[in-house]
């Protein structure tokens, strides 16, 4: 079972849902916490997993030797305009370079060697019988793509035993970066708050999932019992999984970087959030098979 | 002609919040909303379109089933992960069989498959990235934006935004202000290059400061003086403290500090910025401004324009 948690809008508590959802289910099920945000990940603030190993991840750009002839096809062919032919030589600019290639497959006497460049890292560790994955963009950095498109392969890699529960925490935002860590789910997560600010990114979001053809639910975070999000589910027959409600102290838990699944009182929230998320995704499954 | 840009690391922290309210009490910026992937300041800024562009900054690759000899070049040499197999009907096509499909969630435009084809089957077409609005207000023009759903490209849809917005201002010879996004990549630096000066709002919370830290960095990297704001302060004022000790350690100042106030959402709620109420957040964010204004302001109007 792989679930997507993510928002549209930044800070309505994608962090906060996948991170106790993880622990909540570790003690039954061989859990694993994917965090996307490679961005800004923040998931191992809470889970402050033991880490085991961390891998670079490297973006190709060119480098060119001596038998280039300056012909300028390199040049013509790359999009991102990450090389130019001036004054008698090659000029490579590796922070515009996407790593495609396509200098290499253009360059008619093999001038284009590649060299490699870091971009970020990923980083594993385990905590509480939970797996923990994270993507970590290099500050100054702008491609956030290849370092997701790694974790991606590194989930799958990891994840080839059937009952297993993944939580991907996913970027805000309604990017590729999102479709790319949320595609394939069995369950997007959309995560929102009663805010007008919420409601409107939300929309996005539920626009997003319907694109992609994800089946999905909303959880309301921060809920002060207005009607605000209920009613837009409703109209639009969206399944509120749960609500969690606004609530000081959790916005204090949540400043100390601690997890919620220390306070019972909130422990039983998210248990109960746990089981309806599993029993909606059996439903769908079984009512797709039919269909 | 000056740029700043207000931005987080973290998300819903209360940049719109911030930005809405400055507007306001500047009464005369071009402001530009950059977050264009979930734009939220036209939701408390009154105004009406007065120009509607599209914006095509896409390009993706697509196949002429036609000319396919599936010779799976297009495949081996994408990096992107976009071209498969899918059973797709062409013209000239026999039902049934296989061909690559591009999937344009996944291109990049980088035109590899272009120039891997032996028989020039894949072409790079344009495709639109978003909608660009140029609106009125009563406190100046805003430009703002619309990412068509899952596009690709909202980088360069903000520096479309932020030219359009720059060229008003170089116009009216104005201040741009601009509501960021969250995170630090591509978006981020799209929406920061060419400012003069970056406001980085931030939340007392464990995550709020590790996201500050990055987003510091970044800015530090590309040189753009930077200050910082911690909204709804006392959530945590221990916290509260270890953010502006860390940012005395690095030389950053800590401009302001806004209380929680629950006045703030019944504000969004009601459409306004919070200076509009009188209540504790919007007397601290009328403090930041008076300290922020004068350099911010002053080019307005007394410099010459710039090229």
């Amino acid at each position: 079972m792989r679930l997507a948690v993510l928002s549209g809008k930044g800070g309505t508590g994608k962090t906060t849902v996948a991170v106790n959802l993880a622990l909540c289910w570790a003690p039954q099920r061989k859990t694993t916490y994917v965090d996307y945000d490679v961005e800004e990940p923040n998931g191992f603030i809470f889970l402050r997993p033991q880490i085991r190993n961390t891998l670079t991840v490297s973006l190709p750009y060119p480098k060119i030797n001596g038998v280039c002839t300056l012909c300028g096809k390199c040049s013509e062919a790359c999009q991102y305009h990450a090389l130019a032919v001036v004054g008698g030589q090659v000029l490579v600019f590796p922070e515009l370079c996407h790593g495609c290639g396509t200098c290499g497959i253009v360059c008619p006497v093999g001038a284009v060697d590649e060299v490699k460049r870091p971009l970020g890292e990923i980083d594993e560790g385990e905590r509480d019988g939970v797996q923990c994955f994270q993507g970590v963009l290099k500050e100054g950095e702008s491609l956030a793509g290849p370092v997701i498109r790694s974790l991606r392969r590194r989930e799958k890699e990891y994840s080839l035993q059937v009952e297993e529960v993944i939580v991907a925490d996913c970027p805000p935002g309604s990017s590729c970066s999102v479709i790319h860590s949320a595609e394939g789910s069995d369950l997007a997560i959309l995560v929102t708050e009663p805010t007008l600010f919420g409601l409107h990114d939300l929309k996005i979001a539920v626009r997003l999932m319907r694109e992609m053809g994800l089946e999905f639910g909303v959880i309301q975070n921060k809920d002060d019992g207005g009607p605000l999000i209920r009613e837009y589910c409703t109209q639009e027959g969206i399944v509120i999984l749960g609500d969690i409600p606004f609530d000081l102290e959790i916005a204090r838990i949540y400043s100390r970087g601690q997890s919620l699944m220390h306070e019972p009182k909130w422990a039983h929230l998210f248990k109960t959030l746990g089981d309806r998320i599993v029993t909606e995704v059996d439903q769908r499954r079984t009512r797709g098979g039919i269909a | 002609m000056k740029q700043i840009a207000i931005i987080s690391g973290k998300g819903g922290t209360g940049k719109t919040t911030v930005a809405a309210a400055f507007a306001e009490l500047a009464e005369q910026m071009i402001v530009a909303d950059c977050d264009v992937e979930a734009p939220n300041l036209h939701l408390v800024l009154a105004h009406s379109v007065k120009k509607e562009t599209e914006y095509v900054g896409n390009r993706t690759a697509r196949i002429d089933v036609s000319l396919c000899t599936h010779c799976n070049r297009c495949e081996e040499v994408c990096r992107f992960e976009a071209v498969t197999e899918k059973v797709q009907v062409g013209e000239g096509v026999r039902e049934e069989s296989a061909f690559p499909y591009i999937d344009s969630k996944r291109c990049e435009g980088c035109a590899a498959c272009v120039y891997a084809c032996p028989t020039q089957a894949i072409q790079i077409y344009p495709e639109g990235t978003g909608k660009v609005f140029l609106s009125e207000t009563n406190v100046g023009d805003f430009a703002h934006a619309e990412l068509y759903l899952a596009a690709d490209g909202s980088g360069k849809l903000v520096a479309e935004v932020r030219r359009l917005a720059r060229d008003e201002a170089r116009r009216q010879n104005k201040t741009v202000l601009i509501d960021g996004s969250p995170g630090i990549g591509c978006v981020v630096i799209s929406t920061i290059t060419g400012c003069q000066q970056v406001l980085v709002v931030t939340e007392p919370s464990q995550s709020g400061k590790h996201d500050l830290e990055r987003v510091i960095k970044v800015t530090g990297h590309f040189k753009i003086p930077t200050q910082v704001i911690i909204n709804k302060w006392d959530i945590n004022p221990e916290v509260s403290q270890e953010i502006e000790d860390a940012c005395t350690q690095i030389g950053v100042v800590v401009i302001g500090k806004i209380p929680f106030d629950p006045m703030v959402p019944k504000a969004i709620a009601l459409g306004h910025p919070i200076t509009r109420y009188e209540s504790p957040a919007a007397e601290a964010l009328r403090t930041i401004w008076s300290k922020i204004s004068p350099e911010l302001m002053e080019a307005s109007g007394s410099h010459p324009q710039s090229p």
